[in-house]
């Protein structure tokens, strides 16, 4: 799950809570994509993105 | 990102290969680039934009850019491909030196294309590489949309405190702040290769009847996309409006004859804009008002006629009952009157008290009477009182709607009286002013008609998406291509729930940030900015009234939110988000004219906050601005770590309005030098 940094670690903020309200399949899914979004961006190769992001969801759903 | 040195190579005016080192010092961390109009300033500036983003983010005051080698280069070249112009950037990003170079020969040049970007890394060991995609690279480190931001001409900054450029704002900040990442993910999984693939694999395993509706939901998704677009485009063609009548205007209030016409029509727009905003928001007042009472306003007619015949029946005393049914029951159960007569069955006496039941009550009646009459009460205070308060807000919507009308027919007299005059420079501007004018509000027309539409489709959408829903699928693989798409679809719409809360909660900090800047600079008159949902800011005097925003104060304000956004870019690891490990990036400003049509209090004023404004800073400033209050006041603050100048050489002098020397520290400077060719010399002044 992602996390909230330092400051706010006492109350959660507006987007936290819409993260936590979301179905856990769903919260899945978004940290999954974050993750290679940010690997895709530190890497500089974005046109592999696309196939890992349809992976991830695919992935996801057979788990589920 | 720390800029380190800015080396020219025949690009425009500046011939041969000169640089300019940037001072990376802490506490003097400004660059001061001396520089009188004309001399290349604007040129400077973007020769940062081109060599990061290319010619398409060069500024709309850089004129003939489709001509950047030096015109001296051009007309001695014997051959088109090694004749030149050349920038290359010097920066520091985390603990890699980065280097940025950017050439076009005169054959790209005459070609009209646009030249490659060369992208060299040394990290900390001193190991050296390039990047997989060298463009891609540079807007990881500064994306396009924030590089206007943080490079740019002073006169035109105003704009980023402008209601117009909200979008602009709201995608800076998020793409300073590291929200990019999850709009960059809203995009990838919207895109056609991730989202449409479950699609076409529903469509290629659903029943006929589920194609069909998926069919169409996918257009009507392609419609919203294609509005969405239309109001970009839109979008984007006012802002290009607005800054041609931008510029107009400084052409205008740069000639001495229509100078003071201009600044009155400066004066009244922006209380048309005021009083503008002001009937908006009475309209929004009326709306709630009608949404929260309206029911009261209008239920009144219809409750008045029960009002007045509840009063007839209390008047004939039907109401409340004067006598309960149960009383009355109970007397003829014991057979005997109150007043001892007896009531038995048949008697005269029982006959009497049988007939009073009739016009009996039992206690439930009167206690909904007495209901009734509360709520009616109720329902006319409310109506009443909402009444009144319609009243006033329509009296003050008048009084706005009539100063609007006033102002604006000043503003229609001033335009005609430009439009006459007999200077064809300022006749061609003020012709330019008014086509553009009537081209941006039926723009604006087309936008409020595109936005219109969005909800319908939303709604057509929701419907066929349920429709959808509400089919069973029968095979294993359509019940998983169906659980994929609603995986999908379901990221998307949290995606963007969340990026809306993420931009949402920046508000608070900018709002203090720029309250802390803004208190340096126009303190004693006692403004405080506030930044609404949609990124407009407002600023407040101290009664609470809106005060309107001239030109002058429109630059501080953007200068202060600018600052803001870097500082709290800097802080990014303190703020709430959901996305792991965000931290703190640092930015330098590089401005050209800073003080841009400010008086001199306030040119004081952003002198003092100008080294606040972002670790690093420099500043190209014309004497006109600078000597006098400015430099006293930057002197003030030590803050200045580099000093450069520009000297303009070529075979005959200018006229007498510019100063040709400069004098610093009691040291003169040549500004103009005889030569046999026109061009401009960075010198560093030590």
């Amino acid at each position: 799950m992602p996390e909230q940094t330092s400051s706010t670690k006492k109350e959660l903020s507006e987007s936290m809570k819409i993260f936590l309200k979301a179905d856990p399949i769903i919260q899945d899914a978004i940290k999954k994509c974050l993750d290679e979004e940010r690997h895709v961006m530190n890497m500089m190769n974005r046109p592999e993105i696309k196939k890992k992001l349809v992976q991830t969801i695919k992935n996801i759903t057979k788990k589920d | 990102m720390i800029l380190e040195k800015l080396v020219l190579e025949n690009f425009r005016q500046f011939y041969g290969k000169q640089e300019i080192i940037f001072s990376q010092h802490e506490e003097r961390n400004v660059t001061i680039i001396h520089a009188e109009n004309g001399f290349g300033k604007t040129t400077l500036l973007n020769a940062f934009l081109w060599v990061l983003h290319g010619k398409r983010y060069l500024t709309n005051d850089f004129e003939k850019k489709d001509h950047l080698i030096n015109e001296k280069c051009v007309r001695e070249s014997n051959n088109p491909e090694n004749t030149y112009a050349e920038v290359e950037l010097t920066f520091l990003h985390g603990k890699l030196k980065i280097v940025a170079k950017k050439r076009i020969t005169l054959g790209q040049q005459n070609s009209k294309s646009d030249s490659n970007l060369e992208v060299t890394i040394k990290n900390e060991l001193g190991k050296i590489y390039r990047p997989i995609n060298d463009r891609e690279y540079i807007r990881s480190i500064i994306p396009p949309g924030i590089a206007n931001f943080l490079f740019f001409n002073g006169e035109n900054i105003d704009r980023y405190a402008m209601e117009e450029s909200a979008d602009d704002v709201s995608s800076a900040i998020r793409k300073m702040m590291g929200l990019e990442l999850i709009q960059r993910t809203i995009d990838d999984l919207e895109d056609r290769e991730v989202r449409g693939t479950f699609v076409k694999e529903l469509r290629d395993n659903a029943s006929k009847e589920k194609t069909e509706l998926i069919n169409e939901r996918e257009n009507e998704l392609q419609n919203r996309k294609k509005i969405q677009e239309d109001i970009n485009n839109a979008q984007a063609e006012i802002k290009s409006a607005d800054e041609e009548i931008r510029s107009i205007d400084s052409k205008l209030e740069a000639n001495q004859e229509v100078a003071s016409l201009q600044k009155r029509r400066a004066e009244l727009e922006a209380q048309a804009e005021e009083q503008g905003k002001k009937i908006q928001e009475y309209n929004a007042e009326i709306k709630k008002l009608i949404n929260e009472d309206g029911y009261a306003i209008v239920g009144k007619s219809l409750i008045d006629p029960s009002n007045s015949m509840m009063d007839q029946w209390r008047k004939d005393g039907q109401i409340p009952a004067q006598v309960l049914d149960t009383f009355l029951k109970d007397l003829l159960k014991a057979e005997k009157c109150i007043c001892q007569r007896d009531l038995k069955i048949g008697s005269t006496f029982r006959a009497s008290v049988e007939s009073l039941l009739q016009i009996a009550g039992d206690q439930n009646f009167n206690t909904a009477v007495g209901a009734l009459d509360r709520s009616i009460g109720h329902i006319n205070g409310i109506a009443d009182k909402a009444s009144e308060k319609l009243k006033q807000i329509r009296i003050n919507q008048a009084t706005s709607k009539n100063i609007f009308d006033r102002v604006k027919e000043d503003i229609a007299e001033i335009s005609k009286n430009l439009g006459n005059k007999d200077d064809n420079t300022v006749r061609e501007l003020e012709d330019r002013r008014n086509y553009l004018n009537s081209s941006r509000d039926n723009i604006l027309i087309k936008i409020g008609q595109f936005k219109e539409r969005i909800p319908v489709i939303e709604s057509r959408i929701k419907e066929l998406q349920s429709r959808i829903e509400s089919l069973a699928d029968d095979e294993e693989t359509t019940r998983i291509a169906q659980k994929q798409l609603n995986l999908i679809d379901g990221c998307i719409d949290t995606f963007k729930k969340i990026l809306a809360a993420e931009t949402a909660e920046l508000i608070p900090a900018l709002t203090t940030e720029i309250n802390k800047h803004l208190s340096q600079t126009v303190n004693q008159r006692g403004y405080t900015a506030q930044i609404d949902n949609n990124f407009s800011i407002k600023v407040i005097n101290e009664q609470g009234g809106i005060v309107a925003r001239n030109q002058a104060l429109r630059q501080t304000l953007s200068l202060c939110f600018i600052g803001s956004l870097i500082d709290l870019s800097k802080r990014r690891a303190d703020l709430p988000t959901i996305v792991n490990g965000l931290t703190g990036t640092v930015y330098p400003i590089v401005m050209d004219s800073p003080f841009g049509a400010m008086d001199l209090g306030l040119q004081n004023d952003i002198a003092k906050i100008i080294p606040e404004l972002a670790n690093q800073v420099v500043a190209m400033i014309s004497s006109s601005q600078y000597f006098g209050g400015v430099e006293n006041t930057l002197k003030q603050t030590k803050k200045i770590g580099r000093r450069y100048y520009l000297r303009y050489h070529n075979t005959s002098l200018p006229d007498k309005k510019y100063n040709k020397t400069m004098t610093i520290d009691g040291k003169e400077y040549q500004l103009f030098q005889l030569d046999k060719f026109e061009h401009t010399q960075i010198l560093e002044i030590i």
